[in-house]
């Protein structure tokens, strides 16, 4: 039972790190998305080429450590409040110096209003992304449990 | 091949590989994030103080125009950037009117379709619109943390502008008159400046006005009476 849990708790740690991952990436690209001339590196306008890229390169990334695609749609969708989170955070950062006197609810939501169309391509992104990720990861190491497998003992053919 | 060396887990060389880009992201998120406060934290603290000087130049012995006189207005914009950011100027418009009292004493009453009437309490105000400039200015940056002045001049005189002239020769005439100086006539000023925030590039899509709002901090100064 003990070692149940344990594999449970270990299952869900790694969507819960993966999805922090996904949502990192989407954070930043929602910002970089909404203020290209204020991110790093700066730019005269968003590019959605490279926003895609960024984050279908991160959502393969993941699904090569994802355990099954259960739990890559799980971190999938689990990255959208993240994500969220990240880029209110980046967009709420000048009323944190305590100069600027804003509401920050107000900074959150017209983020959330112009940052809408990522967190919308974000779903099929990430779940694409995830499965080219997992379908990659089970050819070089096929099974449940992929890279994470020990490795298994030779048989005897006796 | 027993006496093969240690050789990673592909999993554990996916999940360093995956930390590496996470501590880039959020390196960089931290950098825009900085970035990004440091614009709005120069909107929000740099400041213009403007100062306004009418002069009336080449005048009779008692004050008034004659058709050889100039009206000169000189501002002098000093701004201040508390800010980390540099800033530049960009664009400055000013708009000078003075009180019509022929107007506003009956004395006169053919530029009130042309005079700006601002309505009070006790009645309306008119004015005369004398100073109608916008300019883009080139001029040494606002460095972080200091300030910097922008001195301007404007002239109106018969050769520049005969009919908004002398109807300037007419106000003036009529305060002479009736306090004794043109100089004791109320003028009412307006301007705005424009400065851009260094490092901040312009944005390239016409539809992200709040971009351009991003770059661009807009002062505005007085009240806009219209032309």
């Amino acid at each position: 039972m003990g070692f149940r849990l344990g594999a449970r708790a270990r299952r869900w740690s790694r969507i819960g790190l993966l999805s922090a991952f996904l949502g990192l990436v989407l954070g930043y690209a929602t910002f970089a998305f909404i203020f290209p001339t204020a991110a790093i590196p700066i730019g005269a306008e968003p590019s959605l080429a490279g926003i895609a890229a960024l984050l279908f390169g991160s959502a393969v990334m993941a699904g090569l450590l994802t355990d099954d695609v259960y739990a890559g749609t799980v971190q999938g969708f689990l990255a959208l409040p993240v994500g969220a989170a990240v880029a209110s955070l980046m967009i709420v950062s000048p009323v944190l110096t305590g100069m600027v006197q804003a509401q920050g609810d107000v900074l959150v939501f017209q983020g959330i209003q112009f940052g809408f169309p990522m967190y919308v391509l974000a779903i099929p992104v990430n779940l694409l992304g995830g499965l080219v990720g997992l379908g990659i990861r089970d050819r070089i190491a096929p099974g449940p449990l992929g890279f994470a497998r020990a490795p298994t003992p030779p048989r005897n053919h006796e | 091949m027993g006496g093969a060396g240690w050789r990673p887990a592909p999993e554990h060389v996916g999940w360093t590989a995956l930390a590496a880009i996470a501590a880039v992201l959020a390196g960089l998120s931290a950098a825009s994030s900085l970035n990004y406060a440091s614009v709005v934290v120069a909107h929000s603290v740099s400041y213009v103080v403007p100062a306004f000087e009418i002069a009336y130049e080449q005048t009779a012995p008692d004050g008034t125009l004659t058709a050889n006189s100039t009206v000169r207005a000189s501002l002098a914009l000093r701004v201040e950037n508390p800010s980390s950011r540099t800033l530049r100027f960009s664009l400055v418009a000013y708009g000078g009117w003075i009180e019509d009292w022929p107007l506003e004493d009956g004395w006169n009453d053919s530029r009130k379709n042309q005079d700006k009437a601002v309505v009070n309490g006790s009645g309306s105000t008119y004015f005369f619109p004398a100073f109608g400039e916008s300019l883009n200015v080139v001029k040494d940056p606002v460095p972080p943390g200091g300030n910097a002045t922008l001195s301007l001049s404007f002239a109106l005189s018969r050769a520049t502008d005969p009919q908004r002239f002398d109807a300037m020769r007419n106000i003036t005439e009529w305060g002479a008159a009736r306090s004794g100086s043109p100089s004791a006539v109320p003028w009412n000023h307006w301007v705005r400046v424009d400065l851009t925030i260094d490092g901040v590039p312009e944005p390239s899509s016409n539809e992200a006005g709040y971009l351009r709002d991003l770059r661009r901090i807009e002062f505005q100064w007085g009240s806009n009476l219209g032309f």
